[in-house]
């Protein structure tokens, strides 16, 4: 198999894995059986299982080749055709999309295993692995387009396939509200994509033939005016926004936690909420050109991992937690980006990946283990029952919280030392401000994770906590493996300063050679920032040490200071602890006079008089397709006698 | 006008056909006074005529008799199949007849008269002599369906299959017509291309004819009603005899189109027709396993799995950049015939019938695997067989068809094709899974006769054989299996 | 002029006469309608009852049998015609064709197919 039709292999693999689950779901549903649990899990875990393989192979070809044409192309066919504008979809390999392939189908796969046993009593089994094969195509899709628009396909099918998981148990209202929610506010972001990329294709087709192809955009930059650049910036950055859970439209991330647990860690930790991360990096030659753009990604960034790391704090939902603790993530890559180093930004996406997928997955462990109980403050003393689970977790809480030498410590390092260093020619002052914040953020990283930790780990055990099991190796082996990554992925980007190659950042370079921004300046910078890296770098850890040891003690040492703060500042907590009440700000604003609208105009005159007559018009239609149907499935001898008959004209109009 | 030369080389050839009509009719004779012997008698018949046929298939010169008779080693090789298959019949039917008070030579008489049929259909190139076989080999398996009275599906299947047999038939005969039309001539060896389109309308006919007799979606949908319907033995004997019979006589057709031209080679040149017969293997191996999936009645089961090998099968037959896989389609269906023959023995060895219905329910087999291990372990290896798992002739048959098909640039098809095997493993170890997994307190009715236990014992040993030793070629004197088919396949054109 | 002319000429107007003679009846003939006059026609004898019955097997059997021995016959007149052309060759060929059919008759009439009760 050569690399190429590898490529296609990769993405079509989870495609049939989704197909054939469905199907066999569909069958079993329409025959009344139970579904075949086995043979779904297999089918469903054998698809991202190989496409791991074919990756690391695609990977490999990527490390043979020259430096300079690490470039692998599928072109699987023409898709569309309309007027000058041309559209092949082609599947496109360079050193940024090998590492998200790799992230998503490895770290895919893995959830895919811990999925075996999450799910292996829910009934709908077959469906949810449907699903979940279904969102790892569209996700590679996503990552390995060449052009917006194919991107734009694996982004809209990651939002659907994140859709139907979310409210995965549609029988509870409140978990399909939480899916439309989420599918509402990302058509928003979706929006702004769509228009900026209708801006790039009105631009292009000025000045010759219109294209979305992304290496034919870089290629043909110097076309846009400045203005248009700018605007493009932001419209796509719109997209990110939606996508990437920032503010002011993270609200439906944390309500996506109503999916199921593995569900939470693959689409809303490691892959589908960077892809706006992943987007603005591919289109990093763009940002480059537009300071403002780059300026307001860097901002939205910066306060949403500050912001999103205050209400992180007083969650007692060990999801939401952790939910929150992912958009204040986010809020990092997202600063890495718009200060330019995308590399880091790309880096911290890697590690994070880990991480957060191991936080995840642990967390699923704790749940199940105690029948479904979520709240934190029902938990405790797990450390002891739960050994594997808590370990890792602990891992992965450090990571997180930046302590050397596991992987956040690299990647957050990474980011805020660049953005420290960095300049921004629109906004002078953001950079500085953005890591002001960022710094700031790490110390509540640092204190509400451990926080978590603390809580469910330690001290004596609460409620349901006292009969909790570790749980079967379906669970315990992807977090031993995730954990592994979260603690050694960081010693690919080693800096310079600290005698390493940052091997990442050398392997990401030919991508964004481009785009010399500040990730650039900052490596080679001079002897004098050496030690000012340095000092800043302690100045990280020491940030990860004390936030830890604040939550020691608050939770460890002296629980009754938090809950004093909580009585005596009642106020204050409240705001943080229904985070910021900005679901109601957006309800009082937005839904109520859209609801009003629609209850008194749409549902009045547009539903109940144009929409009702259309919706009779398809129940006719389709008691006309029934009867159709019925005809061919009789088992009488006349109709197998026609449908030869048609079979045989049919072969015949074909041969002829 | 002068009639053809009979010579004793032609004798020699038709002889084993001869003798099972001639004994096909003694047989049914014997019926007037009520005989209870049909089975023997059918048994030394068959051994006769496998007899009279055994020099013929370690070799020979290809005889010809004005193109009526082809007597080749493609054509023996075939004779011989489908008598082994014809014996494992008998021997699966005569306890069961016992057993259900039924046991009367016309069954008998009418199965060898069948086999008649399919002995002369695939020794022939002359259009309406293999009209004339196809006739007598629908015609007795019409009647064998319904042989049941008590039993109101069996009666069903009958006609249904009749009906549409007939039909198909007709299809058939239309195509011949026009293809006379077309070329003057009724001898496919000695056909040339003629008008375009009445040739390729004919040449289509004839294949539909026959696409419809071995189970070919989209002309499927008569077989699992009528493979249900139709008693277990005549069921086995349908799913393995009529495919090779006419895969026989599909594999003459192209090979022909390959070699001399005419209208199948007019048929086959064109990409459409590439892509069709694409679509029918594709189809068919996916509607038979996705249809077996969810059967929990085992013959039903069987039923559909023969439809999806009948998809395997089609792989053999498609040109692709090469030439059509003789010896993949025939070593396969030789591991089909013994795979399913055994398998539908143990499902005979086990059913019973209520009032007049058979009953043939997967948890019959509940704790077989330790009640009757060696039962038990002959239908896991028949299961494993048809699944296409190693060390077995089912394995080593997917293996060839599957990499001579990768040789003729068909990869895409033989993914799907291997997904599907992937597919069809799940259903066909559940029955394993019951055997060994699951017991029940009821006990096991289980047919002890012996005939019963040599067919299981024939199917296993055949199926190990073939999986073990398909070329082994280190033991001199020892025919391989594989070695008879590539023998075979050489003496095509 | 093509051979084949009269006889196009013969189709045309003998699908024409019917056609014409049809019609006129219809267009110049009166017309009253009595319910006798839908019922099935039966020799102006009244109708007994519904002729929709189930038949004995029997009138089967003894149809397919008829069948069976009048295609005999068809195949015998050609023989008949041509038996001095053909000479023994043909002469045992027709006798093994009758042979088997006259096995047939002797399995037919054992079983007691041809008895009616």
């Amino acid at each position: 198999m050569t690399p190429e039709s590898s490529l296609l292999w990769i993405v079509l693999l989870p495609l049939i894995g989704a197909t054939v689950n469905g199907l066999i779901a569909l069958v079993a549903a329409a025959n009344d059986r139970p579904v075949p649990r086995t043979l779904s899990a297999v089918i469903a875990c054998a698809g991202p299982t190989i496409a791991f393989l074919l990756a690391v192979g695609v990977f490999r070809q990527l490390q043979g080749m020259d430096e300079e044409s690490r470039v692998l192309v599928n072109e699987v066919y023409r898709w569309i055709e309309a007027g000058r504008l041309q559209i092949n979809f082609t599947l496109l390999a360079d050193p940024l999309s090998s590492v998200m392939l790799l992230v998503v189908t490895g770290i895919g796969g893995l959830i895919h295993y811990y999925s075996i046993g999450y799910m292996r009593e829910d009934q709908s089994h077959t469906r949810y692995f449907s699903y979940l094969n279904l969102f790892l195509f569209f996700m590679l899709v996503l990552v390995l387009g060449d052009s917006l628009i194919t991107l734009f396909v694996g982004w809209e099918g990651v939002g659907l396939c994140s859709y139907l998981l979310i409210g995965f148990w549609f029988q509870d209202s409140e978990k399909a509200v939480a899916g439309m929610k989420a599918f509402v506010v990302n058509r928003i972001g979706d929006f702004g994509f769509l228009l900026g990329m209708l801006l790039v294709v009105a631009t292009l087709s000025q000045s010759g033939l219109p294209t979305l192809e992304i290496r034919e955009i870089a290629h043909r930059i110097g076309e846009f005016p400045p203005g248009v650049i700018e605007a493009v910036g932001l419209l796509l950055f719109v997209g990110a926004i939606g996508k990437s859970a920032q503010i002011p439209l993270y609200i439906w991330l944390p309500d996506a936690m109503a999916g199921p647990t593995p569900v939470s860690a693959l689409i809303h930790a490691a892959t589908m909420v960077t892809a706006g991360v992943y987007m603005i990096a591919r289109m990093g030659f763009l940002y480059e050109l537009a300071p403002l753009a780059s300026g307001a990604v860097l901002l939205v960034g910066a306060a949403t991992a500050f912001f999103a790391a205050t209400i992180g704090v007083a969650q007692h939902d060990i999801k939401k937690v952790l939910a929150y603790s992912t958009v204040s993530q986010l809020g990092y890559m997202m600063i890495g980006v718009g200060i330019g180093a995308y590399a880091a930004g790309i880096f911290h996406l890697f590690t994070h990946a880990f991480f957060k997928a191991c936080l995840f997955l642990g967390a699923g462990s704790v749940i199940h283990a105690l029948h479904h109980e979520q709240d934190i403050r029902n938990m405790g003393g797990l450390l002891k029952k739960m050994p594997l689970t808590g370990w890792t977790f602990l891992v992965s809480t450090a990571a997180i919280a930046g302590f050397p030498p596991l992987s956040g410590f690299f990647s957050k390092d990474e980011i805020l030392w660049l953005t420290f260093n960095g300049t921004n020619e629109a906004l002078p002052w953001a950079p500085k401000l953005a890591w002001g914040l960022g710094t700031a953020a790490a110390l509540l990283t640092a204190f509400y994770m451990f926080r978590l930790f603390f809580t469910v780990f330690t001290g004596n055990p609460r409620a349901k906590a006292e009969h909790a099991h570790e749980s079967p190796p379906f669970f315990t082996v992807p977090l031993i493996i995730l954990a592994a990554g979260a603690a050694l992925t960081g010693l690919l980007g080693i800096p310079a300063v600290l005698g390493g190659s940052n091997k990442f950042e050398h392997w990401l370079a030919p991508v964004f050679a481009g785009a010399h921004g500040a990730g650039h300046g900052a490596e080679h910078g001079s002897a004098h920032s050496a030690g000012l890296e340095m000092g800043l770098m302690a100045l990280a850890v020491a940030i990860a040490v004390a936030g830890t040891l604040l939550a020691y003690f608050f939770y460890v040492k002296r629980r009754d200071i938090p809950e004093n703060f909580a009585i005596k500042h009642p106020a204050l907590y409240a705001l943080v602890r229904d985070k910021y009440y900005v679901d109601e700000i957006f309800y009082a604003v937005i839904i109520f006079p859209l609801v009003l609208f629609s209850r008194k105009v749409l549902w009045r005159i547009v539903d109940m008089k144009i929409v009702d007559g259309m919706v009779n018009l398809v129940g006719y239609l389709s008691r006309g397709t029934s009867y159709v149907v019925r005809f061919a499935e009789t088992g009488q001898v006349q109709t197998y006698g026609v449908m030869v008959l048609a079979a045989v004209a049919v072969i015949l109009w074909k041969v002829l | 006008m002068k009639p053809p030369v009979i010579t004793p080389e032609i004798v020699q050839a038709i002889l084993p056909f001869v003798i099972l009509a001639l004994g096909a009719t003694a047989i049914t004779m014997t019926g007037i006074w009520k005989s209870k012997r049909g089975a023997l008698l059918s048994l030394i018949v068959l051994l006769i005529s496998a007899w009279k046929l055994g020099p013929l298939v370690e070799g020979g010169p290809t005889i010809t008799w004005a193109g009526a008779i082809v007597a080749d080693r493609l054509s023996m090789l075939l004779s011989a199949v489908l008598v082994c298959s014809g014996l494992l019949t008998v021997l699966i039917a005569r306890p069961v007849l016992r057993r259900e008070n039924n046991d009367r030579p016309e069954f008998y008489g009418l199965l060898l008269f069948s086999l008649s049929g399919m002995l002369l259909i695939v020794s022939t190139t002359n259009l309406l002599v293999i009209f004339l076989a196809l006739e007598l080999l629908s015609l007795p398996l019409y009647i064998l369906c319904g042989y049941n009275r008590e039993d109101a599906r069996g009666g069903e299947a009958a006609l249904k299959y009749f009906l549409l047999g007939s039909f198909s038939s007709a299809i058939f005969l239309y195509g011949t017509a026009l293809l006379f039309g077309a070329t003057g001539t009724i001898d496919l060896a000695a056909m040339v291309e003629g008008d375009r389109l009445l040739s390729i309308t004919g040449a289509l006919l004839v294949l539909s004819g026959f696409l419809f007799k071995v189970g070919a979606v989209p002309f499927h949908m008569w077989a699992p009603d009528v493979y249900d319907g139709a008693p277990t033995p005549v069921t086995s004997f349908m799913a393995t005899s009529v495919k090779v019979a006419c895969f026989g006589v599909l594999l003459r057709l192209f090979a022909l189109a390959g070699e001399a031209g005419g209208p199948f080679a007019l048929l086959m040149r064109g990409e459409n027709m590439g892509n069709v017969l694409w679509w029918i293997a594709v189809l068919t191996m996916t509607v038979g396993n996705i249809s077996a999936l969810t059967q929990s009645n085992i013959k039903r089961m069987l039923a559909f799995s023969s439809i999806a090998h009948a998809g395997y099968i089609f792989l053999g037959l498609i040109p692709g950049s090469g030439s059509v896989d003789v010896r993949g389609v025939l070593y396969y269906l030789i591991a089909y015939v013994f795979m399913t023959t055994g398998a539908f023995a143990v499902v005979a060895a086990l059913s019973s019938r209520d009032r007049g219905r058979e009953v043939t329910g997967v948890e019959r087999y509940a704790g077989l695997g330790f009640r009757r291990p060696y039962l038990g372990l002959a239908m896991t290896v028949f299961m494993i067989s048809l699944a296409g798992i190693p060390p077995t002739a089912g394995f080593f048959g997917k293996y060839l068809l599957f990499s001579s098909a990768l040789d003729r640039g068909l990869t895409p098809l033989v993914v799907i094709a291997v997904l599907n095997s992937a597919l069809s493993v799940y259903y066909y170890l559940r029955p394993v899974v019951v055997f060994y997994m699951r017991d029940t307190d009821r006990p096991v009715q289980v047919d002890d006769s012996i005939t019963l236990k040599l067919a299981v014992f024939i199917g296993v040993v055949c199926v190990l054989w073939g999986g073990f030793a398909p070329d082994l070629g280190s033991l001199p004197g020892v025919p391989t299996i594989l070695g008879w088919v590539e023998a075979s396949a050489a003496a095509l054109p | 002029m093509n051979p084949y002319v009269p006889l196009l000429a013969v189709l045309v107007v003998a699908f024409l006469l019917p056609v014409l003679l049809l019609a006129i009846s219809s267009v110049a003939g009166p017309k009253r309608d009595e319910r006798e006059k839908g019922d099935p026609y039966e020799c102006g004898v009244p109708q007994p009852d519904n002729p929709h019955h189930r038949f004995p097997i029997k009138y089967y059997l003894v149809a397919v049998l008829f069948l069976l021995f009048d295609v005999e016959a068809v195949f015998l007149y050609p023989w008949a015609v041509v038996y001095r052309d053909l000479g023994v060759f043909g002469l045992i060929e027709m006798s093994i064709f009758l042979g088997m059919l006259l096995i047939g008759l002797i399995y037919i009439w054992k079983r007691g197919a041809l008895e009616w009760d």
